[in-house]
């Protein structure tokens, strides 16, 4: 039922920038915009759900807590850099869009660093 | 975080288009750009607070 109201609020949104485009083209990226942060905001709430449960997971599988911290941290990156480089395509800028992508897997190479270390060191104690 | 807001964006985009032909056709080209120029901050003023509540949500959530 909820996925009917987000569609319908998505195409009434798409339909008002497709009529103001050929008259005032900004507002167009404006709507397309305000149209991608309700349904956006919409669909974080979805995901309190999946963040609460793999919280709540911890407690039986003893996985330390730096990891999942770290899965997050690398799901909220993607999350933000996708829409935000979304909406600057979405205004017809390309080259913004792909700084912000290359940005954010930048941070999130950065983020799993100490995972690939902690990696070759076990490698490293099992072989050597 | 409510849907009204798509519906007063347009409202104020189609509003100010029409403001702004009937400006240029009076002949007032500057108050026409005043025009758009006022309607881009009232919209301005309604996205950046919709946009930073998502963006603090976004931090809370993920611990970020």
């Amino acid at each position: 039922m909820e996925v009917l109201k987000i569609a319908i609020a998505g195409i009434a949104g798409v339909l008002f920038a497709v009529q103001l485009r050929s008259v005032r083209p900004e507002y167009a990226v404006y709507i397309g915009m305000v149209t991608c942060v309700i349904l956006f905001y919409y669909g974080v709430s979805r995901l309190s759900i999946v963040v609460d449960t793999l919280n709540s997971i911890q407690n039986y599988v003893t996985v330390s807590d730096i990891y999942i911290k770290m899965l997050l941290k690398i799901i909220g990156v993607t999350y933000i850099a996708e829409f935000s480089s979304a909406i600057c395509r979405d205004a017809g800028y390309q080259a913004v869009a792909g700084q912000i992508e290359v940005f954010s897997k930048l941070v999130i190479l950065a983020v799993s660093m100490p995972v690939l270390q902690a990696l070759l060191e076990t490698i490293d104690s099992l072989i050597g | 975080m409510s849907v009204n807001v798509i519906f007063k964006i347009a409202a104020v985009g189609i509003l100010v288009s029409v403001i702004s032909q009937v400006l240029k056709h009076s002949g007032r080209e500057e108050h026409a750009f005043l025009t758009s120029l006022a309607g881009l901050i009232l919209v301005l003023f309604w996205i950046i607070p919709y946009i930073s509540e998502l963006f603090e949500t976004i931090k809370q959530l993920f611990s970020l």
